[in-house]
């Protein structure tokens, strides 16, 4: 594929108005940024002719501070970053320290690890369907979505770690605590109920003939350029390129399980929103095989009660509910990492803006950046 | 392909292009790891995304490493027809003036994600239309992920 590449980037604060038409500044304090992010946009009458995304706003130095840390406590970290999907970023965290240790996780520990990273693709799909909603204008799946299903994942997770945003729940080795009695089987009937208030979704929104005029054949993605952006997740899906860490560069227990990777055809806001709604759908499958299979046993793998990660690097990634969520971790023998370096998808998939609001209406501003997805904790790291 | 395969295609075209041995005691993953000069790491890239039978399409992501005496930008590809996964890395030993060639223009995904090394490490990638800090202030001193990174005190401190 051809990239345009331009010589110079436009200037995120000029210092003069552009020669043809008018500069303006969305955020970094706007309803529809998500956080405090800041676009710098110039325009021709109506049409976007650059746009800058200005970040750094929530930046908090996770990967120096990783660089003073023990292995354990740099969970607590990561939960910080992609704050709507902390038990996917412990579980990645996990598995980049697991490779290093080579230690063997016991079958429960990896089934709840599996039941739970896809409750938490769930809850946070629905925070997108919530307020991607909102930005177009439907304010009442904000209230379903965000407001009673999330809720309900939230009361699962506090049961069973006590937290309801930062967990530090899957630690190295295995999961912090067993399921509590009768927790599977909560489980096991929100998963039943959820079926159907996706249903309710759909009739609320996605086929809602209002939303479908603000996003079909808006803010189209095509496959190469997606990929070359390095785009992942729905947003990659969205554009017709099958790509799921989960199934082709499987970790945990995933190649056990049957599901199917959705994909999209033509990539505009629309469906990388319904992405998400195909994608709550087979988590719930993945989630009731998981109910079917999981057995009482352990929860953590045998492990000394201080240990020493041997030297080596490693990259431990899976599929988070924003694509491809990373940790690449050198470690030269003692107690804290070298480098740790963190591979944040909202990072990697705002960048895309830039391209993909050019030529766009104002209007259509908000839906392409409400349908990319991105957390600003993730985003600043 | 096979890790040996990837290599012998790389290294008929690229005959500087080595693997990086493994130390024994030093643990490392399945992935091929690749030490490239930097004066053939564009062509290489583009040969290693070009090429019919790698397709390497997705650069995951770009970080770079302090190791006192000299830096190393690490570059991680995905091959997503061939599910294969290559580590490039680049040994830059001038501490004073770290250059290394962008690659913007083979994946736009190391736009962003090159900054991000200028900002945190200043290692600069001659060939970017917009080599600025991103995470930082512009008038920031220093690049913090450096070892020799001194904080200046704050009014918390």
């Amino acid at each position: 594929m051809e990239t345009s590449i331009p010589s110079q980037a436009p200037e995120v604060f000029p210092k003069e108005a552009p020669p043809k038409g008018m500069f303006i500044s969305l955020g970094p304090q706007h309803p529809s940024t998500h956080g405090v992010l800041r676009v710098a946009i110039t325009v021709d009458g109506e049409l976007v002719t650059s746009a800058q995304p200005d970040i750094g706003y929530l930046h908090r130095a996770t990967e120096k501070l990783a660089e003073k840390r023990t292995y354990p406590q740099i969970i607590v970290l990561t939960d910080r970053l992609d704050y709507l999907a902390s038990m996917s970023n412990n579980w990645a965290f996990c598995l980049a320290v697991e490779k290093l240790l080579g230690v063997q996780i016991p079958e429960r520990a990896d089934l709840l690890r599996i039941i739970i990273a896809e409750l938490q693709r769930i809850a946070s799909h629905c925070v997108l369907i919530g307020t991607f909603g909102i930005d177009i204008g439907a304010f009442t799946p904000f209230l379903l979505a965000f407001g009673r299903e999330r809720e309900r994942v939230l009361d699962l997770f506090e049961e069973i770690c006590g937290a309801r945003i930062t967990y530090n729940y899957i630690r190295i080795g295995g999961v912090m605590a067993d399921a509590p009695d009768g927790w599977l089987e909560k489980v096991r009937v929100f998963a039943k109920e959820m079926y159907g208030h996706v249903d309710e979704y759909d009739t609320l929104l996605t086929y809602n003939p209002i939303f479908m005029d603000r996003t079909k054949n808006i803010g189209m993605i095509p496959p190469d350029m997606a990929i070359a952006w390095g785009l992942t997740g729905p947003n990659l899906r969205a554009s017709g390129f099958k790509y799921d860490v989960r199934r082709d560069d499987p970790y945990g227990l995933y190649p056990r399980f049957q599901f199917d990777v959705p994909v999209g055809k033509i990539g505009d806001c629309w469906e990388r929103y319904w992405m998400r709604i195909l994608e709550i759908r087979q988590s719930l499958r993945i989630v009731e095989q998981a109910l079917d299979m999981i057995k009482p046993g352990d929860t953590m793998a045998k492990m000394p009660k201080f240990y020493r990660v041997p030297p080596g690097e490693s990259y431990g990634h899976l599929e988070g509910p924003r694509g491809d969520h990373g940790y690449y971790l050198i470690s030269d023998g003692s107690p804290s990492p070298y480098r740790m370096h963190i591979r944040g998808p909202s990072f990697i998939n705002l960048q895309i803006l830039q391209e993909a609001l050019k030529g766009w209406k104002v209007a259509d501003v908000i839906a392409i950046l409400g349908s990319i997805d991105i957390v600003l904790g993730d985003v600043d790291r | 392909m096979t890790s040996a395969e990837i290599l012998s295609a790389v290294q008929a075209k690229f005959p500087e292009v080595v693997e990086i041995p493994q130390d024994a005691g030093y643990k490392r993953g399945s992935e091929l790891y690749l030490q490239v000069p930097p004066g053939k790491l564009v062509d290489l890239c583009l040969f290693l995304k070009s090429d019919s039978r790698l397709n390497f399409d997705f650069l995951s992501f770009v970080t770079s490493v302090d190791l006192k005496d000299y830096f190393d930008v690490v570059y991680y590809l995905v091959s997503t027809s061939i599910k294969a996964k290559v580590v490039i890395k680049v040994r830059v030993s001038d501490r004073a003036n770290p250059e290394v060639p962008s690659v913007v223009s083979v994946w736009p995904a190391a736009d962003w994600q090159e900054r991000e090394v200028f900002d945190l490490m200043g290692i600069k990638f001659p060939g970017h239309y917009n080599m600025r800090r991103i995470l930082l202030p512009e008038d920031w001193e220093g690049h913090p992920l450096r070892k020799d990174y001194v904080p200046k005190p704050d009014r918390y401190d």
